[in-house]
C-alpha cells in the first residue's frame, strides 16, 4: 500500500481545515495516523493556529520527536504545540462528562486566541473510549455536543478512530456525527451525516429496536 | 456481466446521489476494517442507508451478521441463495412475506473465491433496483479487498513461513554448524589419538584383505613406514602359519562385528613378536562392510611377564612339591587347600584324600579346641599368636599315630580370602636324635666320673635300659692274650653267659669282628651264627650285637636282646653308646695299666731309695733303723699336719735321702772323731747343696727334693745353706728339721752320749721360735704327750 499517497492531505483541507470544523479520521495505521496528524498540524501552525495534541499512551517528547522527525517546524512545535493527555482532557473531573471536556477544550481556545493565535486546532485520540468503558449513547451525545460547541468557537478538531479497535456498528454511528470525514487522505463531507439532534433520535430508536 | 444485464438503453431510475455518496465512503472506507466481522457489521449498517432496503445482512466468511429476527447459518443461506447464480432474485425466500417482497443476494466473489454476500430483503423494488450495480461494484470491491487481503494474509503467511522456514533452516544450519564443529573436534581429538596412541590401529579395505589406513604406533610396531604399509595386504604383518588361520577368523569377526585373539607379527626384519589382535568390522545401514578397525598391542613384555610368572609358578611348585617340609594351605573355613608331597609323606594322607578336608583332622584331638580359637581370633582380629613364627606342636597321622613337629606360620591375603600356610617339620626323628645325644651326653659325663671298667659297666648298662627300653644286655672284653670274647657283664635273659669265654672267631662275633658293622637279627633263636641255643627257652627274637672299636682296634662286643623287634634307630643308639663306651673302656684300660706301672715303678724307685738310706746309715755309722724311724716320725707328724697321703709319699722319700748329699763329704770329715775345724765344718754344711745338685734333674724326686735341700734351714734365719727363714722354709723342711734333731740329740755318738727323752723335749721347746716353727713344735710336743712319737 502506497502510504504516502494516502498521507498527502487534499487541495480542499485547506479551505475546511481553515474554518471550525469537526473531523472524523478512520485509520488503521498509526504510520499513517502520525503523517495525517503531522499535516494537520504542520497547516494548523502555518495558519496561526494553537495546537493541542490529546494523546493516549505517548509522551511529549516522543510526540514532538515524531512529528520532527515527519517534517513539522520544530521551532514552532516548541512555542505554539501542547499536548495533553486523555485523562486530563477528557476525565478532567475523573469520569467523562462532554461538557467539561467542551469547556476543558475552551479554556485552551480562549487561552489561544487571547496569546495572539487565529484559533485552536485539536486533535484527539479516541482509544481511551475503549479503556474506559464509555458508554457508546454518551460518547454519541459527546460528539453531538462538539458540533454544536465549534458553531461558536474557533477551533478545528480532529477526532482519530482506530479501525482495528471500535467496532463496525459504531464507527457507522460515529460517521454520523462527524460532518467531514478523512477518508484515503481526501477530506469529505459527510454523506452519512445528520444533524445531531436526529441522530440523537435514530439512535436511540435504534438501541429501543 | 451484471452490467450487461441492465442496458445503458433502458430506462434507468432514478439515483440519489448522497446514497451513491454513502456508497462511495463505504467503498473508500472499508480497507480500513481488518476484522472481517466488524466490515460486515460497518457495511451491513451503511448499505441499510440503500434506498428500497427492509433489511440487509452481509455475511463475509467465517463471520455472519444475522438479522435480528432470524439466525440463519450462513451455508443455509447459501442454499437459499444459490451461490454461483448471484445478481438473480428469487421467491424461495420467504422470511416475511408481508413486509419483504423479495429478496437480493450479491455474491462477495472473485474468479477465484466467494467471501460472503450482501443480502437485502427488499421493501420496495422498484426503489432499490437502481441501486443494484452499485451494489454489486460495491460486493466486487469489498471481494477485491479480501482477496487482497487474503493474498496478503497469504502472503504474510507464507512469508511467516518462509522466515519461519529460513529462522529454522537457520537454526538448524547453526545446529549442523555446531555438531560438524563438534565433530571435527571430536575427529581432530580422535585424529590426535589415533596419531599418537601406543597402540598400534590401522584400518583394512572392506574385504579385510589390505592395509588403507594406519596410524605411526602400528607402522613402527611392525619396522615399516606408513607409506610403505598403505596399499599391502594384511598378512605382510603376520606370519604364514598364523596367515593360514585368518580367513577363518575374519569370517568369525564379520559375524560377530567384533573379535579379539592373540597371534604372532612380523617385522620388517623378519622378527616375530605377540600381538592382541583386536578387529572390529563397520558397516553401514544396510549391513554393508565398509572397513575394519585393527588395533594391534605389542605383548612381548606381557607374555614375557607372564612366563616369568608361569616359570616361578612352577618353580615354586616344585619348591613346594619337592620340599623335605610339609607345606600345607588352609583357608578361611579352616579347610584344607593345598597339600605337596612331603605332607602326603609325614601325615599319611594323599592330596585326594585329604584336600577339601578341615585341618583339624591333622590335629591331635586335645589341640583342636585351641586351634578353632586361634583361627577365631586370627580372623576376627588383629592379634597373631603364631603368624611370623616357629612353634612345636603336635601332629596326628593317618594312622593315628602322634609325632611331634615343628610348625612356621604364614598368613596371606588374595582377593578369594584368606589364607594361611603353615611349613611343617616332622621332628621325630629330631627328636629321637636330641634324646640320643642327650642320653650319650650324660653316658659320656657319668663314663668320665668311672675310671675303672668295674665302674663304667654299671653306667653304660644302666643307659642303655633306659635308651633302649632293653633289660637283656651283655659286653664281651677280648683277651688281648687269647683273643676270646669274656662277658665281663650280663643281665636279664643273657645273665648266665656272665664270665663265659667265647672262642675268636666263632659265632656272630666272627661276623662283627670282620666286618665292624653291627649285626641284627630279629629271629635270634633260628640264626645259625648264634652261638648260644642254650638261650632259646628265653623268649629273646631278636638282638642286635655292635663292637666296641676304639682307636681302630676291636676290643669287644655289646649285645642286646629283646622279645620286640629293634628299630634302626634303637640299633643307631647302640652303636653309638658301643663308640663311647668302647673308648671309654679302652682308655680306663690304659689307665688302670698306667696305674699299676706306675706303681711298679714306684716301687723300684722306693726300694733304690731304702737301699740308699741304708748304704748312707752304714756309713754315717747311723744305727740300724735310725732312718726308718725318721721316715715314720717325719710322716706321722706331717699327717698330724695336715699333708695328704700324696705328698706324703714325697715327704717319706725326702726323709730317705735326706743326707744324701753326704755322700759328697770326704770320710776324713765325715767320720772325723773329734770336733771338725772351721773348714771342714764348711765342707759339712755343703751336703744339702750337695743333695740338690744330685738329685734335681731327677724328675721322679723333684718333690721330695725339699727335706734333703732346706732340713738345716732354720725358723729364725740362722741356718743353712740359704739362711731361709719362718715360711721361707718349705714345710717338709721345717717339719723334718724337728724330727732330725729329736733323733740326733738322743741318739749316741763316739763323741757323745744321746740326751734323755724329758732334755730332749726341753731343748726342743726351747728352740721353737728358733730353730723350728712353733706351731710345728706344738704339734710335734703334743703327739710326744701322747706317746705316739
Amino acid at each position: 500500500m502506497n502510504n504516502k499517497k494516502h498521507n498527502d492531505l487534499p487541495d480542499n483541507s485547506e479551505n475546511i481545515f481553515s474554518e471550525g470544523i469537526h473531523i472524523c479520521h478512520i485509520y488503521n495505521d498509526d504510520n499513517e495516523r502520525a503523517r495525517t496528524m503531522a499535516k494537520f498540524f504542520e497547516k494548523g501552525l502555518a495558519e496561526g493556529n494553537k495546537i493541542l495534541c490529546i494523546v493516549d499512551t505517548a509522551s511529549p517528547s516522543d510526540i514532538k520527536g515524531e512529528l520532527v522527525n515527519l517534517g513539522v517546524d520544530a521551532n514552532l512545535l516548541e512555542s505554539d504545540f501542547v499536548t495533553l493527555d486523555n485523562d486530563s482532557a477528557y476525565n478532567p473531573n475523573g469520569i467523562f462528562d462532554p461538557d467539561s471536556v467542551l469547556k476543558n477544550i475552551g479554556f485552551f481556545v480562549n487561552q489561544a486566541r487571547q496569546n495572539g493565535y487565529k484559533g485552536l486546532h485539536v486533535s484527539g485520540d479516541m482509544a481511551w473510549v475503549l479503556r474506559g468503558k464509555i458508554r457508546p449513547r454518551l460518547l454519541m451525545e459527546y460528539e453531538t455536543k462538539v458540533l454544536d460547541y465549534q458553531k461558536l468557537t474557533p477551533c478545528t478538531a480532529i477526532c482519530e478512530y482506530d479501525a482495528r479497535k471500535f467496532k463496525g456498528g459504531l464507527i457507522m454511528d460515529i460517521l454520523s456525527v462527524h460532518p467531514v470525514i478523512l477518508v484515503r487522505g481526501q477530506i469529505v463531507q459527510n454523506p452519512y451525516f445528520i444533524s445531531p439532534k436526529e441522530f440523537m433520535k435514530q439512535y436511540d430508536a435504534r438501541q429501543v429496536q | 456481466m451484471m452490467r450487461g444485464r441492465y442496458n445503458k438503453s433502458k430506462k434507468v431510475p432514478s439515483v440519489d446521489p448522497q446514497v451513491l455518496g454513502k456508497l462511495l465512503i463505504l467503498q473508500a472506507t472499508l480497507h480500513t476494517f481488518p476484522d472481517s466481522e466488524n466490515l460486515a457489521e460497518f457495511l451491513s449498517r451503511g448499505l441499510e442507508e440503500v434506498p428500497g432496503t427492509g433489511f440487509v445482512m452481509v455475511q463475509i466468511f467465517p463471520f455472519v451478521k444475522y438479522p435480528r429476527e432470524k439466525e440463519i447459518l450462513v451455508n443455509e443461506i447459501c442454499k437459499l441463495c444459490g451461490l454461483g447464480r448471484t445478481g438473480e432474485t428469487t421467491n424461495m425466500f420467504l422470511l416475511s412475506p408481508d413486509r419483504y417482497q423479495d429478496h437480493f443476494c450479491i455474491h462477495i466473489k472473485t474468479m477465484s473465491a466467494t467471501y460472503g454476500c450482501f443480502f437485502f430483503a427488499k421493501r420496495d423494488g422498484e426503489t432499490f433496483k437502481p441501486y443494484q450495480p452499485f451494489l454489486e461494484n460495491l460486493a466486487n470491491t469489498v471481494a477485491l479487498t479480501l482477496e487482497i487481503r487474503n493474498h496478503e494474509s497469504n502472503l504474510k503467511r507464507v512469508n511467516g513461513e518462509l522466515q519461519h522456514t529460513k529462522e529454522g533452516l537457520e537454526i538448524l544450519v547453526q545446529e549442523r554448524t555446531k555438531e560438524l564443529t563438534l565433530k571435527n573436534q571430536e575427529l581432530q581429538r580422535w585424529a590426535h589419538i589415533f596419531e599418537h596412541a601406543e597402540w598400534g590401529v590401522a584400518v583394512s579395505s572392506a574385504d579385510g584383505k589390505t592395509f588403507e589406513l594406519m596410524n605411526p604406533a602400528f607402522a613402527r610396531m611392525h619396522g615399516y613406514t606408513i607409506d610403505e604399509l598403505k596399499g599391502q595386504p594384511l598378512h605382510i604383518v603376520s606370519s604364514p602359519e598364523i596367515w593360514r588361520g585368518v580367513p577363518i577368523n575374519i569370517d568369525l569377526d564379520h559375524e560377530k562385528g567384533h573379535h579379539v585373539w592373540e597371534s604372532i607379527h612380523i617385522r620388517k626384519d623378519g622378527s616375530r613378536f605377540p600381538v592382541q589382535f583386536d578387529a572390529t568390522t563397520v558397516r553401514d545401514e544396510l549391513g554393508k562392510i565398509l572397513y575394519r578397525v585393527i588395533n594391534v598391542q605389542d605383548i612381548t613384555a606381557r607374555k614375557q611377564a607372564e612366563e616369568e610368572l608361569h616359570e616361578s609358578e612352577e618353580r615354586l611348585r616344585a619348591v613346594v612339591q619337592t620340599a623335605n617340609d610339609a607345606i600345607i594351605t588352609v583357608n578361611a573355613r579352616g579347610d584344607i587347600a593345598a597339600w605337596n608331597a612331603a605332607a602326603e609323606t609325614i601325615f599319611g594322607f594323599s592330596a585326594d584324600e585329604i584336600l577339601g578336608r578341615p585341618v583339624t583332622q591333622i590335629m591331635p584331638e586335645q589341640f583342636r579346641t585351641a586351634h578353632l580359637h586361634g583361627s577365631e581370633r586370627a580372623l576376627t582380629s588383629d592379634e597373631r599368636l603364631v603368624t611370623g613364627k616357629t612353634v612345636e606342636v603336635a601332629g596326628l597321622a593317618k594312622d593315628g599315630r602322634e609325632f611331634p613337629m615343628e610348625m612356621s606360620f604364614a598368613e596371606w591375603r588374595t582377593q578369594t580370602g584368606d589364607f594361611f600356610t603353615a611349613i611343617i617339620r616332622d621332628t621325630s626323628e629330631r627328636k629321637q636324635r636330641e634324646n640320643e645325644l642327650q642320653a650319650i651326653a650324660t653316658l659320656s659325663a657319668a663314663l668320665r666320673t668311672a675310671p675303672t671298667r668295674a665302674e663304667m659297666f654299671p653306667v653304660i648298662i644302666g643307659q642303655l635300659v633306659v635308651l633302649l627300653n632293653c633289660e637283656t644286655i651283655s659286653v664281651e672284653i677280648i683277651d688281648p692274650l687269647t683273643g676270646d670274647a669274656v662277658t665281663e657283664v650280663a643281665q636279664g635273659a643273657w645273665k648266665p653267659l656272665m664270665g663265659t669265654r667265647q672262642k675268636s672267631g666263632t659265632g656272630i662275633n666272627a661276623i662283627i669282628s670282620r666286618t665292624r658293622q653291627p649285626y641284627y637279627t630279629n629271629d635270634l633263636n633260628n640264626d645259625p651264627n648264634f652261638a648260644h641255643p642254650e638261650l632259646v627257652s628265653t623268649g629273646i627274637h631278636s638282638g642286635v650285637g655292635a663292637p666296641l672299636i676304639a682307636q681302630d682296634q676291636l676290643i669287644g662286643f655289646v649285645w642286646m636282646g629283646r622279645k620286640t623287634d629293634i628299630s634302626k634307630s634303637e640299633i643307631r643308639l647302640l652303636v653309638a653308646v658301643a663308640d663311647i663306651a668302647a673308648n671309654a673302656i679302652h682308655r680306663a684300660t690304659l689307665h688302670e695299666q698306667t696305674r699299676k706301672d706306675a706303681a711298679n715303678l714306684a716301687q723300684a724307685y722306693d726300694t733304690t731309695l731304702e737301699g740308699w738310706a741304708h748304704a748312707l746309715e752304714l756309713r754315717d755309722q747311723e744305727t740300724e733303723g735310725h732312718t726308718r724311724r725318721m721316715v715314720q716320725m717325719t710322716v706321722d707328724l706331717a699327717r698330724a699336719m695336715g699333708i695328704g697321703e700324696e705328698e706324703l709319699e714325697h715327704v717319706r722319700r725326702g726323709v730317705l735321702l735326706h743326707d744324701i748329699g753326704k755322700m759328697g763329704i770326704p770320710d776324713a770329715i765325715l767320720l772325723k772323731p773329734g770336733e771338725l775345724t772351721d773348714e771342714e765344718w764348711i765342707t759339712m754344711r755343703k751336703h744339702p747343696t750337695y743333695a740338690h745338685n744330685m738329685l734335681s734333674h731327677i724328675e721322679y724326686l723333684k718333690p721330695a727334693l725339699d727335706i734333703p735341700h732346706f732340713h738345716h734351714e732354720k725358723w729364725d734365719g740362722s741356718g743353712y745353706p740359704h739362711g731361709l727363714k719362718s715360711e721361707e722354709i718349705p714345710l717338709s723342711a721345717r717339719i723334718f728339721a724337728i724330727v732330725d734333731v729329736w733323733d740326733a740329740v738322743q741318739s749316741d755318738r763316739p763323741y757323745k752320749t744321746g740326751w734323755p727323752r724329758e732334755k730332749a723335749i726341753e731343748y726342743i721347746r726351747v728352740q721353737s721360735g728358733k730353730h723350728f716353727d712353733p706351731y710345728i713344735v706344738d704339734v710335734f710336743l703334743r703327739l710326744v704327750d701322747k706317746g705316739e712319737i
